[in-house]
């Protein structure tokens, strides 16, 4: 990062300081809550963590069970009071998801019958020879992250890769040569890529 | 709770990703897209409503950190977290990788919206979510906890990040 402080030239900031001007429906210490004015649906709040963070992963732990606990509230609050028939919590992180500002944002958004909005999930089946190879990449991430063991699946007619039934100091120390690896996105890509860097 | 299938899923051993005592992360059968990850807690709720404010805050914070694992792991271009409140079901944390032209949607129009009607909206939330606090003052429609609980929970709380902070 330049010299340049990235928040002072951040306007979720300054609604943050109250230097813009903003709707604002809740308010404390670590987050304000605020009305988008370019609602998707009526009653569109965004959440926002005072301090400045590029991506939602960013964020420490301490906070991000803050800022989940008053979007859960608000959420629950936009049903009961707008006569949604449910809501929406949404978070875009990188320009492919949607985000399209350097600083997190929580969207709360209620949902009304036949509001247009485009926010499901569809499902799709997938070979679970997929889901294997997804979940041997991540899961890697998330042993080293977690202190966690993936349990060992015996299962004979699972496609399991080659490396999965193999002992423990061997999958810990070696990772597999994933062709994908060379391009491996990481968080400061992601981050440098919101930026413009 | 037999037919849940959210249930199955975070019990079958070759969706898991990461368990612990309260909360369960998983691959979903069924992927809007390619990685699609769900975070829950392994108690069965009827929906969010139901859930204590201090499971889904840590099932969000589970969330947030695997979100940093899945963008440093995957060759993804971004990611969505997505929950739907106020829908009957098992509750639901969605992390979505989401890749340029992937046509799953998730974006809308910004349209200016009616000044009257924001102050009106304003209004309505201001009223309601002045005296909303977190895990000390739990607003009137959230099953009641007694204040003991809150203690207890907190307490419980920073025990767990201090060991989620462990770094083998």
């Amino acid at each position: 990062m330049a010299e340049q402080n990235p928040a002072e030239q951040c306007i979720f900031c300054k609604i943050a300081k109250g230097e813009i001007p903003s709707f604002k429906i809740y308010e404390d210490e670590k987050c304000l809550a605020f009305l988008d004015i370019n609602p998707a649906t009526k009653g569109h709040v965004l959440l926002i963590p005072k301090d400045h963070y590029h991506l939602m992963p960013l964020i420490p732990e301490e906070l991000s069970a803050h800022l989940g606990q008053i979007a859960k509230l608000i959420s629950l609050k936009s049903i009961q009071l707008l006569g949604a028939s449910h809501s929406n919590i949404f978070v875009g992180n990188g320009a492919a998801a949607g985000q399209n500002a350097p600083h997190v944002i929580i969207h709360v958004i209620p949902r009304y019958e036949g509001d247009g909005l485009n926010l499901e999930l569809n499902k799709h089946s997938v070979k679970p020879e997929e889901i294997s190879k997804v979940r041997e990449l991540i899961g890697k991430g998330i042993e080293k992250e977690f202190d966690f063991k993936l349990p060992v699946c015996k299962k004979e007619e699972a496609p399991i890769p080659k490396e999965e039934p193999s002992p423990k100091e061997e999958s810990k120390k070696e990772p597999s040569e994933e062709p994908k690896k060379e391009e491996k996105a990481s968080l400061d890509d992601v981050a440098n890529f919101l930026t413009g860097q | 709770m037999s037919k849940c299938d959210i249930c199955r899923m975070r019990k079958t051993c070759e969706l898991i990703l990461f368990e612990d005592d309260d909360v369960s992360v998983f691959l979903t059968e069924t992927p809007a897209g390619l990685g699609h990850v769900i975070v829950t807690t392994k108690k069965h709720f009827e929906n969010l409503e139901k859930a204590p404010d201090y499971l889904f805050a840590w099932a969000f914070t589970i969330a947030n950190k695997v979100s940093k694992v899945m963008l440093e792991s995957v060759n993804m271009q971004g990611l969505n977290l997505l929950i739907e409140v106020g829908k009957v079901g098992h509750p639901i944390i969605n992390l979505v990788p989401r890749f340029e032209n992937d046509n799953l949607g998730m974006k809308w129009d910004p349209k200016p919206g009616d000044q009257e009607e924001l102050k009106t909206v304003q209004l309505m939330y201001e009223s309601e979510t002045k005296s909303m606090g977190v895990s000390e003052d739990k607003p009137k429609s959230a099953p009641q906890e007694t204040k003991s609980d809150d203690k207890e929970i907190s307490d419980k709380e920073d025990y767990r990040i201090k060991q989620l902070l462990r770094i083998p």
